[in-house]
């Protein structure tokens, strides 16, 4: 169902744009104070994704999130059959590469990939890490359609995850053709890098503060302004909450509703 | 009602307020029993309908539709996997209204939480990390030490992403003023000591810093945050703070009797003498430690001494003392199984070979060092070993191995999620050009490092320079003045102004700059050739040989000598009116003649 939302219509077209196969900058970031609209606009836009296209959104906010998570979660977006190289070498960290990457095998490959990824050392996770990541950007690179990979609350995302995105991830995500990627957050990777900022649009999220976007949302809604000038009431709320989102959507949800009306 | 709040929100005076206003006209809006429902939902990071009749102290039959209604709710948001959460900022809004106005309450209703969190699975750390939050924030019995037990286990365990988990709603209800006292002190230490494993220096500083303003009240906590904060220092290259830090640390790790602090500090500083080319002082101290590391049977340490007072035999060109040294620890590494200070001698027996320059024992010590980091997973030494090969290539004359080398360096680094290294490994490629003088192809590669690691000041200063070699002193300046902002107080700088007044023929404000690099650091050669040139230029011929003479009688490094050699030169044909640089010239020649290393 796709859900009504108020402007941010650069923003929108820019993620319509990721599903293009001419797509050029395959890297969006959506920088956006907490309240600004972020998840709300990353849940409309993906609403407006065609069925065929794959995609996967990951909230990195809470402590359940993981790299482990993360390529499990892109692995069932896709199929594992496509993902060859990653279960191969998923296999061969756990030191298991004479095993039959069967059906059964493939049952347990959100184990798998822990298991794969765990070390004692950072030095060793970090060199596992490294190698998944490699063997996950050869399958992705070798993909006929674009795969959008969606990130929100990057900000809350632990320190582990936060570097490898903003550097081996993106990295790589610019020269894998098939893949696109949003990243949405309170902050999001710096894009003044040289080996990705290149193809990376960023947008900032800074609030509606147009009493006339949101017209639409309150007739969606079902509800109506009770005031002899409904534009202008909604202009001065609009402008006392800055044009925060979530605040207005707060007092949108308090107005009453039209089948109320005598 | 709609009226109403249009007027109360222009009669607002804050954002705060003005939040608040709309909070409140949202509660007004729903029925008593999903008023309550809203408050006790923000207690939670997240909740499903079993959790919110935990904290409702109600069946799951009565809560549930009270749940399915929460979840219509603009400000309640999925939560992946676990069912729903309160909006962060209606969240905090609410948690500081119910602090202030029924801390009762709050404290019940964490209690419950803390209740039905630890009936959940412990081994899952979500569950593991709410539940201690909650017992925290509920003052529950044996909260502090559980959260206090736990973040050191994580921590031992390198479990970082879970100490980051753990740490991350205790410090939110720390900054909120809900928690304090021993949780606060070691919740700003632990994240401190995250902060320094992810090269967050300026953090750690900060994090410490709050950790003693939290009246410490274990001593040996602060004694571990006292001597962490003379490491920041250190990485931060605050030498004289770092050294103040470590002496502070001393004596209460020797009057809890904590001998492996105490010599830990010693060693520390041994290292920061180094950092100011104090060697006969850094010696000192590593002699120092090394007995007391024996005496307490921790070999670790003692090889670590031995291996630092190699170092420093090193950076005095003693290099058949240097060479014993690391001969002596690396027999003991191996016998306590550190592979990875085994690796380190070899390696540095190779750089040995390098000051020797018997580049072909080098390489074989790099290539030896290179597979033991390997097998032991240490892939920063291995990136460390293949940039060295590419030192070695270069002094061999083969240019294109060394780039290749430096490259694949690089590549590595980056991978390892280092981009300090990574801006180091490129800034050995801009070497192979400056050597040839081409600094126009070495100013790109100067840039890379400073977008690599845009937040780090050396790579500025770095490019300055890049910048002065190529007569540019507006880019240089303009650099000076990025590195000045991120770190002001460093003793470079003042060497980096000194030579664009150099460049600029201000020989006074050069002199002035140089004094000042050499007053911080006056065993460093460099402020004291800077001097030179400067004097030179305001024809102090007498002051300027003496500051020539004791730049020799500090360097070791022959390339160093050629380098000042060149500089001079240069100074020479852009001021051949200037007297004295004759003589100059003539005293860098007989060293290089003369083949000495040491004065």
């Amino acid at each position: 169902m796709t859900t009504t939302i108020a402007d941010y219509e650069d923003q929108r077209r820019a993620f319509a744009a990721l599903t293009r196969p001419d797509c050029d900058h395959r890297i969006l970031l959506l920088h956006g104070e907490s309240g600004s609209g972020k998840t709300t606009l990353l849940t409309h836009c993906q609403s407006g994704i065609p069925a065929t296209a794959r995609h996967v959104s990951i909230q990195l906010r809470g402590s359940t999130v993981d790299m482990a998570e993360i390529f499990y979660r892109a692995g069932r977006a896709l199929s594992w059959a496509q993902l060859q190289q990653f279960t191969g070498q998923v296999a061969q960290l756990q030191r298991a590469a004479s095993v039959k990457i069967d059906r059964n095998w493939l049952l347990g490959i959100n184990n798998h990939i822990s298991v794969a990824l765990q070390a004692d050392s950072p030095q060793d996770r970090g060199h596992r890490r490294a190698a998944l990541t490699e063997a996950w950007f050869e399958d992705v690179q070798a993909l006929r359609e674009p795969f959008l990979v969606v990130f929100d609350t990057y900000e809350q995302a632990n320190a582990d995850i936060q570097e490898w995105l903003s550097g081996p991830f993106l990295a790589r995500a610019a020269t894998a053709g098939p893949l696109r990627v949003v990243i949405a957050g309170q902050c999001v990777p710096d894009k003044h890098n040289i080996e990705w900022g290149h193809c990376c649009h960023e947008h900032r999220l800074y609030g509606v503060p147009e009493a006339k976007h949101w017209l639409p949302v309150i007739e969606a809604s079902g509800r109506y302004i009770p005031n002899e000038s409904p534009l202008n009431w909604l202009a001065g709320v609009c402008h006392a909450l800055g044009g925060r989102p979530a605040a207005i959507v707060q007092v949108i949800a308090g107005l009453p509703q039209r089948k109320d009306l005598p | 009602m709609t009226g109403d709040i249009l007027a109360r929100l222009q009669a607002a005076q804050s954002d705060a307020e003005r939040e608040w206003v709309v909070m409140e006209f949202s509660l007004a809006n729903l029925e008593p029993a999903l008023r309550a429902a809203v408050w006790a939902a923000a207690i939670p990071h997240w909740f499903d309908a079993p959790f919110l009749a935990a904290l409702l102290d109600q069946p799951l039959a009565a809560a549930q539709p009270i749940y399915d209604r929460l979840t219509t709710l603009s400000y309640v948001e999925p939560f992946p996997g676990r069912g729903h959460n309160v909006h962060e900022r209606t969240r905090a809004l609410l948690l500081e209204r119910l602090w202030r106005d029924d801390r009762e309450r709050y404290l019940a209703l964490s209690r419950r939480a803390a209740e039905y969190c630890a009936q959940q699975d412990q081994e899952e750390t979500a569950w593991r990390v709410e539940t201690i939050y909650h017992q925290l924030i509920g003052d529950m019995p044996r909260a502090a030490s559980k959260f206090i037990d736990q973040g050191i286990d994580w921590h031992n365990r390198f479990e970082y992403e879970k100490l980051e988990a753990l740490l991350r709603p205790v410090m939110e209800a720390i900054e909120a003023g809900r928690l304090s006292g021993s949780v606060a002190s070691w919740a700003y230490y632990r994240q401190a000591r995250l902060d320094i494993v992810y090269s967050r220096n300026h953090q750690a500083k900060n994090a410490l810093l709050e950790t003693l303003n939290t009246g410490v009240a274990d001593r040996a906590l602060e004694a571990n945050c006292i001597q962490a904060l003379g490491d920041v220092h250190g990485r931060l290259d605050e030498y004289a703070e770092a050294r103040a830090r470590y002496e502070e640390a001393q004596p209460i790790y020797r009057a809890i009797g904590d001998r492996l602090g105490e010599a830990n500090c010693i060693k520390a500083l041994g290292d920061v003498h180094v950092r100011l080319a104090e060697y006969a002082e850094a010696r000192a101290r590593y002699a120092e430690a090394q007995p007391i590391y024996r005496a307490i049977g921790d070999r670790l340490g003692e090889a670590n001494c031995i291996q630092a007072l190699g170092d420093v035999h090193v950076l005095l060109a003693e290099y058949a003392e240097a060479r014993a040294r690391y001969a002596e620890a690396q027999p003991i590494y191996r016998a306590i199984g550190a592979r990875l200070g085994e690796a380190n001698c070899i390696k540095a027996l190779g750089d040995v070979h390098v000051q020797l320059s018997e580049y072909a024992a080098a390489r074989a010590r790099y290539e030896e060092a290179q597979p033991i980091y390997r097998a032991i997973g240490a892939r920063l030494g291995e990136a460390n070993c293949i940039q060295a090969l590419g030192d070695v290539s270069l002094e061999e004359g083969d240019e294109a191995a060394a780039l290749a080398a430096y490259r694949g360096a690089f590549e590595r680094y980056m991978a390892l999620g280092l981009p300090n290294a990574a801006a180091n490994a490129i800034t050995a490629q801009a070497t192979v050009y400056n050597r040839r003088k081409e600094y126009l192809l070495s100013l790109p590669l100067y840039s890379q490092a400073v977008e690599l690691a845009s937040d780090d000041p050396m790579w500025y200063r770095n490019r300055a320079l890049c910048y002065i070699n190529l007569k540019d002193a507006e880019h240089a300046l303009a650099d000076l003045e990025t590195a000045a902002r991120l770190q002001p107080d460093h003793p470079y700088l003042h060497a980096r102004r000194g030579d664009v007044a150099l460049l600029q023929g201000d020989f006074t404000a050069a002199a002035g700059h140089y004094a000042a690099f050499v007053e911080v650091l006056p065993r460093n050669p460099v402020g004291h050739f800077g001097l030179a040139r400067a004097l030179f230029g305001q024809r102090r011929v007498d002051e300027a040989l003496a500051s020539l003479r004791r730049s020799l009688e500090l360097t070791y490094s022959r390339q160093e000598v050629i380098d000042r050699l060149d500089e001079l030169t240069e100074m020479q044909a852009d001021h051949p009116d200037l007297p004295g640089i004759e003589q100059g010239v003539t005293l860098l020649r007989e060293r290089l003649a003369s083949g000495r290393r040491t004065p």
